[in-house]
């Protein structure tokens, strides 16, 4: 047992740990969400191991493509997202964390603007609408984490013995929009939603298939894990608690999810930068007064 | 040992009287030679000279000059303000002829101020100094050898009454050689006439072209920068007065330099480095040819104020009160120049806010004053020089070709011209995102902002736009459709060096980010500041950017063997258009269908195209301008008034300081009173 902590502190096999067991749990916590979602709109849902069975399909088709560009930026999503997850793990400087997240981001945005498809476009222009809504959200967030931690370390997080939330609950809340954007969960669904209810369905992915889609995917159960993992920090000190928190933010979002409809870009800009931004920044000065 | 003392003479005096030779040469040819090789020799003096001054004592290299130099400053100081008047007179413009009487007043009441004087020091070189002289003598090299091509093709097009290559020579080179002087002039009669020589040639070449709307700009230039040069002959009046000194260094050895004259010069920066509320001068200099406005950008002019800031702001460590508000002054043109740069489809003008944002960020740096933010603004004056000349020139070039400068109409770019797409690319890509320097610098000075939560908001939301205008522009030059091969692109031999030349240094400064940020901004900023081991949190980084490296190398090799290098014709498909593509035979039948058009209703051919989106209708640039430039106004109201009562309170108000302190104490008392709460938090911060 003792020798098998020892290989695990080893930071390499840690960060291979990572890197392998991540998209598992993101699979995991995706199927989780289909299944609430399922339940709550009176069906049974798929199977536990569907989101896995679609990659797996993904992955068996023939590879079709725009153009080359196009497939860099997929395998740069990717990457980024892996390193954004790998750096979170391993305890480095947020702000760090959060430029590498958002590169992934930008990277998708770039891909889907790299071909000749009108679909694609406005997927697009509506993503990095999003990252302008959500990012002085992070940014704020982590710039509160330093206030309280004295350290911009994500190792930082575990310094104190009191649970995050207790000090920043306005801040999770705000946090909690910012990754429904993230998730692409209705209302903020704008850019490649779930539903047919928006008018762009698959915006930004579009035009990636086959294989390709399933790079894609597999970056969407990195994001889904380090967004669950960011949320299960929120209480640090005990792994239950911090599960049930972490839980709860996942059944809002469904709920949010299938509860409402459709709205525009601007309003979500408009919301963002007003509701979650002011609550984020009112939660930074409780603490800088404190 | 000490070569400096001629080399950086002959730096100075090439560029001039090289602009001289250049004027006077009638044949194309020679002077194209000519300005090559000047540029040649420009980079190398300027390089040569940093790496000799690196090896004086302390690093710091000094020249010391006989008493009479002094009149010798104070003599060039007058002509060329005298120039400026006769301009002024010549066009009828009375405020600028006013500004150059007052300066001229100044200057000679000046004289009877300084005392008795042995020799002083001429020149100083050191870390500053350096690194601005690295980014002049480089980048502007770099420009001159552009220009010869862009120049070139240029005058064919020229509109009426343009002025000639040689008038445009002599003015470029001169420009490029008194922004070299100004970076290492340590007295400040020489400072001065550097910086008035500056603003007379940005004038110039502003006008260049003829016209009535580019006299207009060029006036409008050398009208906030005459206001500017007030303020800082009256700034050097009040440090001359309280000091009795004549060098930087001397006002500030000494305790009794105040604040009142830190606040003149730095309003004086504001007008030069185009912040709020003086940001029009520069967004007018868009009409000058390309590399003119390259070297406005990245190599001269709007760093001049920003190096005066940065020179001034480490002397004033105790007043916090009032450097803080320069900060927020550097702030919010931080925000308002991504706000209003998100909002423009001309890339001129999207270039040009996005300079004004970014300087904005450097005197936030610099406002901020610590050696976390210090070591920021360093970075951001050199990374940000290099990718500002990159991307003007790129523009420039692309603004020839397809005869426009609107980011729309740059859609495909990458095939129509792949060289220069691939130059702008990297030029945009630098500015925001990882390994590149513009991101680890914004990075710093975030981490520097935790000072004060107010200033942080600005820098919170100033860098989320910042990723917004570049990720639209980006996607729309490389938005293509499929080509197996790239044509090969037709470009002038010397745009095409002076282009891989810069991208070479965004690269080289890209992947050494690290190293040149852990080895030489933040020893740079410590010795300014005197503190050791203020950046540990630095290299924490190394590790994280370490992992990035590798895995971006490792995914790279596989991508290339199997996405890239496997890449079939076979995988090819059209865009998704609702299965109504238009067929192949439709496309080769009508060289005006394209592959990504559709079918509507009765088989009608319908083209698609979406634009970025630009707030239209959201935004209006007129009426945020407006609002900024109030705010802006506002904040500089509450630094001269809060610098005034901050005298007051320490019984030091010199009844015969600055009369124009004293007649907007009044208005700046009352603004101050406004925001009280505002000037109180930060006045508790500094506490």
């Amino acid at each position: 047992m003792e020798s098998l902590q020892k290989i695990i502190s080893n930071p390499w096999v840690y960060a291979a740990l990572v890197v392998v067991l991540t998209p598992f749990a993101g699979a995991l916590l995706t199927s989780i969400d289909r299944k609430l979602t399922a339940r709550m709109q009176g069906r049974i849902g798929p199977s536990w191991f569907q989101p896995l069975y679609d990659v797996a399909k993904l992955f068996s088709k023939n590879p079709m493509a725009l153009h080359r560009p196009q497939l860099i930026y997929a395998t740069l999503h990717l990457v980024f997202m892996v390193v954004a997850v790998v750096l979170l793990a391993l305890g480095c400087d947020l702000l760090m964390v959060l430029f590498v997240q958002a590169f992934s981001m930008i990277c998708l945005v770039l891909g889907g603007m790299s071909v000749r498809s009108p679909y694609s476009w406005i997927g697009s222009q509506r993503k990095i609408m999003q990252m302008l809504g959500v990012e002085p959200v992070f940014l704020v967030m982590i710039l509160a984490l330093y206030l309280r931690n004295g350290s911009f370390l994500g190792s930082g997080l575990f310094s104190k013995a009191e649970p995050l939330l207790l000090s920043m609950p306005l801040m999770f809340l705000a946090f909690l929009c910012a990754i429904a954007i993230e998730m692409e969960k209705s209302p903020f669904d704008l850019s490649s939603s779930h539903h047919a209810h928006q008018e762009i369905v698959k915006g930004v992915t579009l035009e990636y298939s086959g294989p390709f889609l399933g790079l894609i995917e597999i970056a969407h159960f990195y994001e889904f894990a380090f967004f669950f993992g960011l949320m299960m920090a929120f209480w640090h000190t005990n792994i239950i608690i911090g599960l049930i928190v972490a839980f709860a933010g996942l059944v809002f979002m469904t709920v949010l999810d299938n509860s409402f409809a459709r709205l525009t870009p601007n309003w979500m800009l408009r919301f963002m930068w007003t509701v979650p931004l002011s609550m984020a920044l009112a939660n930074l000065i409780w603490l800088w007064v404190k | 040992m000490n070569w400096i003392s001629w080399v950086l003479p002959v730096l100075i005096a090439l560029p001039l009287v090289g602009g001289v030779l250049a004027g006077i040469i009638t044949s194309d040819r020679v002077r194209y030679t000519l300005v090559t090789l000047l540029a040649v020799l420009i980079a190398a003096g300027g390089i040569g000279v940093v790496y000799l001054s690196t090896l004086c004592d302390n690093g710091v290299w000094t020249m010391q000059a006989a008493p009479w130099m002094a009149h010798v400053g104070v003599g060039l100081e007058l002509a060329i303000i005298a120039v400026i008047l006769i301009v002024a007179l010549k066009i009828k413009n009375w405020w600028i002829a006013l500004f150059g009487v007052l300066q001229i007043a100044g200057v000679i009441g000046g004289l009877f101020i300084h005392g008795e004087h042995g020799s002083f020091e001429l020149f100083k070189i050191d870390n500053l100094a350096r690194i601005m002289l690295l980014v002049s003598c480089c980048v502007g090299a770099a420009i001159l050898i552009f220009s010869i091509g862009y120049m070139h093709n240029h005058q064919k097009h020229a509109p009426e009454g343009a002025g000639s290559l040689q008038r445009f020579y002599f003015v470029f080179l001169s420009f490029l050689g008194l922004m070299i002087g100004l970076v290492v002039s340590s007295q400040l009669s020489f400072f001065s006439f550097f910086w008035e020589g500056t603003t007379l040639c940005s004038y110039a070449l502003i006008g260049q072209d003829g016209g009535k709307a580019r006299s207009q700009n060029a006036v409008r230039a050398l009208l906030i920068n005459s206001f500017g040069g007030v303020l800082l002959v009256l700034g050097v009046i009040v440090l001359k007065y309280q000091t009795g000194g004549e060098t930087f260094n001397e006002l500030f050895s000494k305790t009794d330099a105040t604040i009142v004259a830190a606040v003149l010069l730095a309003i004086a920066a504001f007008t030069k480095s185009a912040l709020f509320p003086f940001q029009s001068w520069l967004l007018g200099a868009m009409v000058a040819p390309t590399p003119v406005s390259a070297m406005l950008h990245a190599a001269t002019m709007v760093k001049a104020g920003v190096y005066l800031v940065m020179r001034l702001m480490p002397n004033y460590q105790g007043d916090t009160r009032v450097t803080m508000v320069v900060a927020f002054a550097g702030a919010i043109t931080f925000l308002g120049g991504a706000l209003l740069a998100c909002t423009q489809s001309n890339g001129k003008r999207v270039l040009a806010y996005s300079t004004i944002s970014n300087l904005g960020l450097v005197v936030a740096c610099a406002g901020i004053n610590s050696p976390l933010a210090y070591a920021a603004g360093l970075a951001i004056i050199s990374f940000h020089a290099i990718s500002k000349g990159l991307l003007f020139l790129c523009v420039g070039r692309i603004e020839q070709e397809i005869g426009s400068r609107d980011i729309e109409d740059m859609d495909g770019l990458m095939f129509k011209m792949p060289f220069t797409s691939l130059m702008i690319l990297i030029g945009m890509m630098s500015m925001l995102l990882p390994p590149f320097g513009m991101l680890l610098s914004k990075w710093l000075a975030i981490e520097a902002t935790m000072r004060s939560p107010f200033l942080l908001i600005f820098m919170v939301l100033g860098s989320a736009l910042t990723v917004y205008f570049w990720a639209k522009w980006i996607g729309r030059i490389q938005h293509t459709g499929y080509h197996p091969v790239l044509p090969k692109e037709e470009i002038p031999r010397t745009m095409k060096i002076a282009l891989s030349l810069l991208a070479l240094m965004v690269l080289g400064t890209g992947i050494t980010t690290m190293l040149i940020l852990t080895n030489v901004f933040t020893p740079m900023a410590e010795t300014v500041f005197g503190s050791k081991g203020m950046l540990s949190e630095t290299a924490n980084f190394k590790y994280g950017a370490l992992i990035i490296f590798g895995a971006v190398a490792i995914f790279g090799v596989l991508h290339y063997f199997i996405c890239w290098h496997g890449f079939k014709r076979e995988w090819v498909r059209k865009p998704f258009l609702c299965g109504e593509n238009v067929t192949t035979e439709e496309v080769e039948a009508d060289s005006e269908v394209r592959s990504y058009d559709f079918h509507s209703v009765g088989g009608k051919i319908e083209h698609s195209h979406v634009t970025n989106y630009y707030f239209l209708g959201i935004i209006n640039e007129k009426l945020v301008t407006g609002c900024l430039n109030w705010a802006a106004w506002l904040i500089i109201l509450v630094l001269i008034g809060n610098t005034v009562s901050y005298t007051n309170s320490k019984n030091q108000l010199a009844k015969d300081t600055a009369p124009a302190v004293k007649s907007v104490q009044k208005a700046g008392k009352s603004a101050a009173s406004d925001l009280g709460n505002f000037a109180d938090s930060i006045k508790k911060e500094a506490k």
